[in-house]
């Protein structure tokens, strides 16, 4: 298995970057990334295909105490996972334009940002900070987002359905499956 | 700063690894990636939508990236219920392999009794300055339920058109049994 | 195995008295030093876990939130100790507990909140005439004391046929405790290997014994204090019977198996007691009366629920072998039920008359957000760990949901009871310590050198 392929799940993919931000302009990310707003409002709600992602901030590792020797990041990270409806490429041009000025908005707070006018530039940059997974686990890699949503959807209409008609006429229930169910 | 977003928590834990960890991590993550037992018990847990884990040897910068005294072991989960509910189970169901991914970073106290165990990941965890999820109100065994529904649903559709009214009740609540555990 | 120190284990701990009748004062501390006097004064009336030569007429228990014992003069030190939802106490865990609407502490009873509990006093006796003398001595002893102010009170009694007001006989199943005197009975531990059961640790709900991780449960500081004590929750949920009944009826009419089988669905036994996975057919009062039948069973051989429904009440209170990994995720989540109704049943027939009726709910523990909260929001106000996705339980859940609400009778074909209303609301609550005797004694001898 080639390293980069054990980012991959089914069709899922998991993407992990860590950027450098400059040290001055961490309580500026850390404010801005805090007040995003959340759910529907989220920048990552435009995103097709991300089931579930986050922005952390890791201002420096863990010390855990002797006999770990006492390391220190140069500078503190920005750490950007997502996991999302593969391949990579396609993943990272949506995100370019999806989060539009957002993108800037917060990756702009890290050392070396091309901005997100060039795309190869943007996609390049990203990648020259992504990590590969050791070990990803997917529960159903193989559902898009979209097919998940759709499926719960179709699983509520059912349960509804299944209460609502309880004790029907056969030819009753048979009149109302085709009505709510109609391909 | 946001770990929860609806029924779905964020976990992001990044620990130093030992010296000779890093051997250790290669044997465990690949019997991760080529056997099927840790992925299966995961599976079964059945609150896990997606999780990884990633060895980092450098942290990425403009170069050829920082490296640090130790190498940094990084997990991330996306999980339904509580925080608490989840690392028990850790401890509970799944103890030899914590310790042997765990066992190899500095401080680990072991994954019994559970009451360390879970100040260490404490101590080692960061938590999201922001984080999405597709599908908030959903959780893993749902999503996992409704993809079975959907399909008897669609088999039903098709084997049902041409059926009398009696046989189209009968078949409609036989379809209803198959999937009634996923309802 | 640790035996336990029974005479300084407060006696409800460690078993339920089946004393038929049962008060309750709810105090405020006003003055902690006379408190603390008036505590050391009644030390001798606690009943403890010492086996009776004779069981008494009546017999005291205390306990204690957490502003009560800071009001009792406990120093920083050992209140940081506690754990973070007993501190907060009851009220302040609405949301994580589902207690909304008409649960939410804003509509509870006067008193819980505002000024709030700070001691409760459990009063259990034979009769009504030896309960209202008892409290009678005590009530004037405490207004003598000028230590305490009554915030709220409450009696309960066991109805008639010892059903609860819905109907059902209760009080089966409760976890049997390793190294107590109390004989262990199939179906009340821990179960294990194939049909077997274990009692369960006795750190699972008494501090300063090994729990099922073999360690000594988290404690405050010092172990005089703590050892031997427990957590206590004290829930008045107001059972609407009348709305249970007309939700049953209703649904009955398109269940083929009729009324009754439907309400045995709902709780996991049938009206008498009888276990359903044991007899899903009949009711068998052989089987009732028998104790060492009437608990023993796992659900091993039901997985589907086809007997007993995976979202009945009593499976989801206590899921026993149902969940994957041989009971590793139900050890730790077992509760000590104590309580006793409260209020005049309804008759069969009436109509809601807007009566004061439920329960008195207590359980004991020794930690409240693993095993209390735990059971509460995952286990019944959520489906989830049973592959029941938002499903509540139809007796208990506060039916908040925005998917459809509803229960799941597997069967063939299954049946769906819904849409479901809340049937039990919340009236009032707290989050109680209950100390061993030493604890007590303790708690009274703070302040000695002032």
């Amino acid at each position: 298995m080639k390293h980069s392929d054990r980012n991959i799940s089914g069709q899922a993919y998991a993407l992990t970057v860590l950027t450098p931000v400059l040290r001055e302009r961490v309580n500026a990310l850390a404010g801005h990334l805090d007040a995003l707003p959340g759910g529907d409002q989220s920048p990552l709600a435009r995103i097709a295909g991300t089931h579930f992602a986050r922005w952390v901030i890791i201002d420096d590792v863990i010390y855990e105490g002797s006999p770990q020797p006492r390391d220190t990041l140069a500078a503190p990270r920005l750490l950007f996972t997502s996991n999302f409806d593969g391949p990579l490429e396609p993943y990272l041009e949506a995100l370019r334009s999806g989060l539009g000025e957002q993108a800037d908005a917060i990756w702009g707070h890290c050392a070396g940002y091309p901005g997100r006018a060039e795309s190869r530039a943007w996609a390049g940059w990203l990648r020259a900070h992504q990590i590969d997974s050791a070990l990803f686990f997917a529960a159903y890699g193989d559902q898009t987002v979209d097919q998940v949503v759709a499926n719960l959807e179709q699983r509520s209409r059912l349960m509804r359905f299944a209460l609502e008609t309880q004790g029907l006429a056969p030819d009753e229930l048979q009149r109302r499956f085709a009505a709510e169910f109609a391909p | 700063m946001a770990n929860v977003e609806g029924k779905a928590t964020a976990i992001t834990v990044l620990t130093p690894v030992r010296r000779h960890g890093l051997l250790v991590l290669a044997v465990v993550f690949w019997a991760g990636r080529h056997l099927t037992g840790t992925l299966k018990k995961l599976q079964q847990l059945s609150f896990i939508h997606y999780a990884r884990w990633a060895v980092i040897e450098r942290f990425p910068n403009d170069g050829a990236g920082e490296r640090l005294q130790r190498s940094y072991l990084f997990f991330e989960s996306n999980f339904n219920g509580t925080w608490d509910q989840y690392i028990d189970a850790f401890s509970e169901v799944v103890p030899t392999r914590m310790k042997a991914i765990w066992g190899t970073s500095y401080g680990f106290p072991g994954p019994i009794p559970v009451g360390p165990f879970k100040a260490y990941i404490r101590r080692n965890e960061f938590v999201a300055n922001h984080y999405w999820s597709a599908y908030p109100g959903a959780t893993t065994t749902e999503i996992i339920a409704a993809e079975r529904v959907v399909a008897a649903l669609e088999r039903f559709g098709r084997s049902s058109a041409r059926l009398d009214p009696q046989a189209f009740k009968a078949a409609y609540e036989t379809m209803l049994e198959s999937v009634q555990r996923d309802l | 195995m640790t035996a336990l120190d029974l005479s300084n284990i407060q006696g409800f701990v460690v078993r339920g008295y089946r004393l038929p009748v049962a008060g309750y004062l709810l105090l405020h501390v006003e003055d902690g030093a006379r408190a603390r006097t008036l505590l050391g004064d009644v030390l001798d009336d606690v009943l403890t876990a010492a086996t009776w030569s004779e069981k008494p007429r009546s017999g005291l228990n205390l306990a204690l939130s957490y502003e009560g014992l800071r009001a009792l003069g406990l120093p920083d030190a050992s209140l940081a100790g506690f754990p973070e939802e007993f501190r907060e106490g009851m009220a302040a865990r609405a949301a994580l507990l589902g207690d909304t609407g008409d649960s939410a502490p804003d509509r509870w009873e006067a008193g819980f909140v505002d000024p709030g509990v700070h001691v409760l006093v459990m009063i259990s006796a034979q009769d009504e005439e030896a309960l209202r003398a008892h409290d009678r001595a005590l009530r004037e002893r405490i207004e003598q004391s000028g230590a305490l102010s009554l915030v709220a009170d409450q009696v309960g009694a066991a109805l008639p046929d010892g059903t609860e007001h819905f109907g059902f006989v209760d009080g089966f199943a409760q976890p049997s405790l390793e190294g107590s005197d109390v004989e262990a009975l199939p179906g009340q531990g821990a179960p294990e290997h194939e049909d077997g059961w274990r009692p369960i640790r006795a750190g699972e709900f008494i501090l300063g014994y090994p729990d099922e991780e073999g360690v000594l449960p988290p404690a405050p500081a010092p172990a005089p204090l703590s050892d031997n004590g427990s957590y206590l929750v004290y829930r008045k949920l107001h059972q609407d019977v009348a709305g249970f009944r007309a939700q049953l009826s209703q649904a009955a009419q398109l269940y083929p198996g009729g009324e009754d089988l439907l309400a045995a669905k709902i709780v996991g036994r049938w009206r008498d007691g009888t276990p359903l996975v044991m007899s899903p057919g009949v009711r068998d009062p052989d089987l009732v009366k028998d104790p060492t039948r009437n608990n023993a069973f796992s659900y091993r051989d039901d997985s589907d629920g086809l007997r007993c429904p995976v979202g009945s009440h009593i499976r989801r209170s206590n899921p026993r072998s149902s969940l994957p990994f041989e009971g590793k995720l139900v050890n730790r989540h077992r509760l000590m039920r104590r309580g006793i109704p409260y209020g005049e049943s309804l008759p069969e027939g009436a109509t809601e008359d807007g009566g004061d009726r439920g329960v008195v709910f207590m359980c004991l523990q020794a930690s409240i957000a693993r095993q209390f909260e735990f059971v509460q929001a995952q286990w019944l106000n959520d489906g989830n760990a049973f592959r029941l996705g938002d499903d509540q339980d139809v007796l208990l859940g506060p039916q908040d949901q925005d998917g459809v609400r509803k229960m799941t009778v597997p069967g063939s074909p299954p049946f769906f009871l819904g849409p479901l209303s809340r049937l039990v609301t919340v009236r009032g609550g707290e989050y109680f310590f209950c100390p061993g005797l030493n604890g007590l004694r303790f708690l009274a001898a703070l302040g000695g050198g002032e």
